[in-house]
């Protein structure tokens, strides 16, 4: 059996085009793991694949402001991009006006040094444990017991560590994809 | 020679991006035929959830690569896939960051035996390299993004330092070029190239046809806004109005407007006349082409505009807008390909003109163009190029 999990809305597309091709390539069976069952609109209705969610439905209620917001950036998108004038105008002046913003920002703050602001490391926390961590373990083991799982493979980079755990002393391979 | 070619746009089936820097792949392909050992690195860049990538995640990704390096670096079309975590809303030079650490990861887990790095795209791979490897660095840019993204300082600092350590800098066209040097405020150097995309003469070869009546028109490419679509419909709208009721258009290609060229189509009675075939296989193209006897493309900005050469290459007269990239490639032959209009003008007027100019479709000399594009784009001229400029730079 392999798992597909998956946890960030904006891959939702790559992970469409994903599943069609696997299922193209491979005589697979997928469990489809995801924040809920309502993850997608756009997943396959294909047999092989089972959609199993890895929060509860007040858990998945309860997700970050930032997904939300990134949801509404997304629809506030396809709306814009829907083809009239109005959108696509909005649409320009939207992104001139964040534009700008960034570069009088940038000016306002030219006192920086570009060797050290580049060698800066972006990572400024040592836990790299998503805040699903546990729930997506539980999830991992759960499904395990039910069916052997032999691969999984990991869409957000934030899930690997509950993977890692998991495939730990098992046999199963990882794949980041 | 050995060369490891690091570019973000590579095309990849598997995630739904099968035209994502066909003509990098294109190239690619060909140096291999002409016995060049190529390497494909694919930095794709992971979006983290938090505003900072954990430092525990790079140490994972090494657990993983001891003892599965294709678990991590998957392997697709001859390519390696590099992952690359960065923080929610990145900025560049955040990415380039995070790039550096990945990139380094990677050459311990898997260390390139290269003689160049020649990188397609700059931004963030080219500043990434900065100080992480020896070997010469070629960068080819492509990507019409560069005068936006630079013009935040410090990109623009990020572009210009990359370009001081590389050996060569290539763009696809003279217009980009110009714009790049603009932009970045640098004058036109020694190092800085011109090497145009591979047109594919193998799959779009010249096809004669006997009649020219502008009544089966073909727009390839995404369905954005910005590639003039909207405009497109338009004209084929008035144009189908006027002057010809039973005209077609096919749209070939995916994106956001398709629902918009949907309603505008049945709003306009237009929809049984209107076809979206969605992307398809370039063997398909090529047939495609050879029923169309019109290829409308209304984009404003291209650096290179590969679809329009294809087309003139299979036969197919093409109507365009001053673009940029058309400056460089066959502006000089609109007289017997095909018909280029000025940037600002509206659907009402390229209508107009498409049809004022049809009757005169019969004088062009297509082939004579399609072998003029030959000299200018085929696999042996750009590799010729290519080889010049890596002998160069070791």
């Amino acid at each position: 059996m392999v798992v597909l999990l998956i946890s960030e809305l904006y891959r939702v597309d790559e992970l469409d085009s994903y599943i069609t091709w696997i299922l193209q390539q491979e005589d697979v069976e997928i469990i489809l793991l995801c924040p809920s069952k309502d993850f997608s609109d756009k997943i396959s209705d294909d047999s092989r694949i089972t959609v199993k969610p890895f929060l509860t439905t007040k858990q998945a209620r309860q997700i970050s402001t930032s997904r939300k917001v990134d949801s509404l950036k997304y629809k506030v998108i396809r709306l814009l991009r829907r083809g009239s004038s109005v959108g696509a105008i909005t649409e320009k002046s939207l992104l001139f006006a964040i534009r700008s913003a960034r570069k009088v920002k940038s000016v306002i703050n030219r006192g920086y040094s570009p060797a050290t602001t580049f060698h800066t490391v972006s990572s400024t926390n040592d836990s790299s444990v998503s805040r699903h961590y546990q729930e997506v373990l539980n999830s991992l083991q759960k499904i395990h017991v039910e069916v052997k799982i032999t691969r999984i493979e990991v869409f957000d980079l934030q899930d690997l560590k509950a993977v890692m755990d998991f495939a730990d002393g098992e046999r199963v391979k990882v794949q980041i994809t | 020679m050995k060369i490891n070619v690091l570019t973000p746009w590579y095309p990849d089936e598997s995630l739904g991006y099968a035209y994502s820097g066909v003509f990098v792949k294109r190239q690619v392909e060909a140096l291999e035929r002409s016995g060049y050992n190529v390497s494909v690195e694919i930095p794709k860049l992971y979006k983290h959830p938090d505003r900072s990538v954990p430092t525990g995640l790079i140490s994972q990704l090494t657990k993983l690569a001891e003892v599965n390096p294709s678990g991590v670096f998957r392997r697709h079309n001859g390519s390696s896939i590099v992952p690359t975590p960065i923080p929610a809303r990145a900025s560049m030079l955040q990415k380039a960051a995070s790039l550096k650490e990945a990139l380094k990861l990677k050459q311990m887990m898997e260390p390139s035996q290269a003689d160049i790095n020649h990188v397609h795209v700059a931004l963030p791979i080219a500043p990434a390299l900065l100080g992480l490897s020896e070997l010469p660095l070629i960068v080819t840019e492509h990507s019409s993004h560069v005068r936006h993204e630079c013009q935040i300082p410090e990109v623009a600092d990020l572009y210009r330092r990359s370009l001081a350590e590389a050996k060569a800098f290539i763009c696809v066209s003279r217009f980009l070029q110009k714009e790049i040097s603009r932009t970045l405020n640098l004058e036109i150097g020694s190092t800085w190239k011109i090497v145009p995309n591979i047109v594919d003469f193998s799959a779009f070869r010249y096809q004669h046809k006997n009649e020219y009546s502008c009544k089966s028109w073909v727009y390839v490419g995404a369905l954005y806004e910005s590639k003039g679509v909207m405009n497109l419909l338009k004209t084929f709208n008035h144009f189908q109005a006027n002057y010809e009721t039973n005209a077609q258009l096919t749209l070939v290609g995916g994106g956001p407007l398709e629902e918009w060229i949907k309603r505008y189509s049945r709003r306009n009675r237009i929809d049984h006349l209107v076809d979206i075939r969605g992307p398809v296989r370039r063997e398909d193209l090529a047939e495609i082409f050879s029923t169309k006897d019109l290829m409308v493309h209304l984009s404003p900005y291209e650096t290179f505009g590969i679809v329009s050469l294809e087309a003139i290459a299979s036969g197919l007269p093409v109507v365009s807008i001053k673009n940029g990239g058309s400056e460089d490639t066959w502006e000089d032959l609109s007289e017997i390909s095909g018909l280029i209009l000025d940037s600002s003008a509206k659907y009402k007027e390229i209508s107009n003109c498409i049809e004022k100019w049809r009757s005169e479709i019969r004088n062009l000399q297509l082939k004579d163009a399609s072998e003029i594009l030959r000299k200018r784009f085929s696999e042996d001229v750009i590799v010729s190029q290519l080889k010049e400029i890596y002998e160069e730079v070791l």
